[in-house]
């Protein structure tokens, strides 16, 4: 066989099939540009920043995830519960998740309103991460009962920043809310009917408890591999992939959504066999992000 | 803000604010971080953290250990106008832009993105505000006169900051300093990005915010990047300057507030451009590490691969 004689980086720009491909049949690993090559079957390694941004932020946290990077800032402030919930009638606190994925990651992309994908990601988010806090936590307890209508709640803004996308981007910016969400401190506050709304007071903050840690893995399909974890240029050349959330909680581990479109290479033992990895990775990382 | 609903997004409730000290207990609190007023702030860079494009740079201002300004660039470019889908950006453009499409010289497009949890005061939306474009049009005054333009027809460089972190001004009228500060670090670095990603300049740009403070006792004071000092007696007045720093010629200059004499205007400004001078032999030890670590890499990968 004939040695190339223009080097890889030209080859993958222009038959990116193939050079993965080969890739794949000649060493069984996947090919790298920012980490070392891969079998299909590892993820990658995650990295966790908390309080980076702390001047500002209730909770903050930046995770890395291979070459994808995403920043998580929350910021928590006072909002009225003035919908009670349907069932109980008892006030809820807000969790409002958001994801900018702008044209700094991703040249192609537009600035502006979010484009589908990066809606999809946001509903996903909301999927995941409302149900793992209590929301009943987030109320303020007034002392005084002239209160009735407007019960002061905390409304925490989470908002991700993607600053380098690399594929794995749900995976990834869930990891981030987590690590934020468990770096918050909700600061002291009351109510203070001299100014009407709610002020700081004295005494310690509150950490947020959730009820349990949301990871996400996530998988595609490349010529009947099934490939964990996939790099942004391998999720470009697969059709079928699929997500597993499993909710971690001390150590118990129970597996969450599924989801797997686009193909029929993955079938039921397939799945089974996806979801004992999501399981696996769960354990590992769900300890680097809220340690 | 009900008008600015965007169904695209997660709105939450429509009105939030941040709880805040009493008024009553407001004149107790003080601010046990003060910046030293004769030492600048620490500038920290790095490029080439972001995946998949031609040139990044990250910047951090530190004033001790907590918080500061925190900013990400990224550059791609040249690359043909509008980018890979042929659709028009809508960052701030400068350089020259031909009616008919056809442009001699490229066009810079700086665009420029608070994080929304990245300014003091209120969480900020997600809507491009008025602030931002004047941030970016700034920055790309900064940059036009260095980028060797003329070198890539029909092309556009596009920059993409994001703040992700604003320092918290120490006194009532620091916010003024704040977006100088901003302003600088912005213009830092997007110039260190676009050298990172192999752009043609002439020189290396930096900037450096400088303010003359003073009581009407103790006399007037220079503070180089600085957020305290000056409790908001007497008149301030605030410089941010942008220049080629071999050269020593001035590519941007923002001035605001009020001056005793036309001497401190002066100062201000030398004092600003030797800090700015000092800043980009930051900017370039940054980028000589990034590239010979890349050639260290080179050399070791012949002998593995």
């Amino acid at each position: 066989m004939q040695p190339l004689t223009f080097p890889p980086e030209l080859y993958k720009r222009l038959v990116p099939r193939e050079y993965l491909a080969k890739h794949l049949a000649h060493s069984g690993k996947r090919p790298s540009a920012y980490g070392p090559h891969r079998l299909p079957t590892e993820f990658r390694d995650i990295t966790c920043t908390r309080s980076s941004l702390a001047q500002v932020s209730a909770g903050s946290a930046v995770v890395r995830c291979g070459a994808t990077v995403v920043a998580c800032g929350i910021r928590a402030e006072i909002a009225s519960a003035t919908m009670l919930d349907a069932i109980n009638k008892t006030p809820k606190g807000f969790l409002v998740p958001n994801i900018d994925i702008s044209p700094l990651c991703l040249p192609n992309s537009r600035s502006g309103p979010p484009d589908a994908d990066t809606q999809i990601i946001t509903a996903r988010l909301d999927e995941i991460l409302l149900p793992c806090i209590a929301r009943e936590d987030l109320v303020i307890t007034v002392d005084e009962d002239d209160l009735v209508d407007e019960v002061p709640v905390w409304c925490l803004w989470v908002d991700c920043v993607v600053l380098s996308a690399d594929g794995g981007l749900l995976s990834t910016a869930v990891g981030a809310c987590v690590a934020a969400l468990a770096d918050v401190v909700l600061p002291s506050v009351r109510y203070s009917i001299d100014d009407g709304r709610v002020v700081l007071a004295d005494g310690p903050g509150k950490k947020l408890d959730l009820k349990y840690t949301p990871i996400v893995a996530e998988f595609a399909v490349f010529n009947n591999t099934v490939l964990c974890d996939p790099t942004g240029d391998e999720a470009a050349l697969c059709a079928e992939v699929a997500t597993v959330v499993v909710h971690v909680d001390g150590d118990r581990v129970r597996l969450g959504t599924t989801r797997k479109s686009g193909g029929t290479v993955i079938g039921i033992d397939g799945l089974q066999e996806i979801q004992r990895q999501a399981v696996d990775r769960a354990r590992k990382v769900a300890h680097i992000l809220t340690n | 803000m009900s008008l600015t609903i965007d169904r695209r997004r997660n709105n939450g409730p429509s009105s939030t604010y941040t709880p805040r000290l009493p008024p009553s207990s407001r004149a107790t609190q003080t601010s046990t971080d003060n910046a030293d007023e004769r030492s600048p702030a620490k500038v920290y860079l790095k490029t080439g953290l972001v995946a998949r494009c031609h040139g990044s740079a990250y910047l951090e201002t530190r004033w001790g250990d907590v918080g500061g300004l925190k900013v990400v660039c990224s550059v791609h470019g040249p690359r043909p106008v509008g980018g890979v889908r042929g659709g028009a950006s809508s960052g701030t453009h400068a350089g020259g832009g031909g009616a008919g499409g056809y442009s001699w010289t490229a066009q810079l497009v700086v665009d420029v993105r608070y994080a929304p949890f990245a300014r003091v005061g209120a969480r900020s939306g997600y809507l491009r505000t008025r602030h931002e474009r004047a941030l970016a049009a700034a920055v790309a005054d900064a940059l036009t006169p260095n980028i060797l333009l003329h070198k890539f027809p029909k092309s556009e460089i596009a920059v993409h900051l994001a703040i992700l972190q604003q320092p918290v001004p120490l006194t009532e009228t620091g916010a003024v300093a704040v977006e100088a500060i901003t302003l600088a670090g912005a213009i830092n670095t997007a110039m260190a990005a676009v050298a990172d990603a192999g752009v043609e300049c002439r020189d290396v740009v930096a900037a450096a915010a400088v303010r003359v403070v003073g009581d009407g006792v103790g006399g007037r004071k220079v503070l180089v990047d600085c957020l305290g000092g000056g409790d908001g007696e007497g008149d301030e007045v605030t410089v941010t300057v942008g220049c080629m720093a071999q050269r020593r010629e001035v590519t941007l200059l923002h001035l605001t507030g009020l001056a005793h004499a036309k001497e401190e205007i002066n100062i201000a400004m030398e004092t600003a451009t030797d800090q700015a001078t000092r800043i980009a032999g930051v900017i370039r030890r940054a980028l000589l590490e990034e590239y010979s670590e890349e050639l260290q890499q080179d050399t070791n990968m012949t002998g593995t691969e």
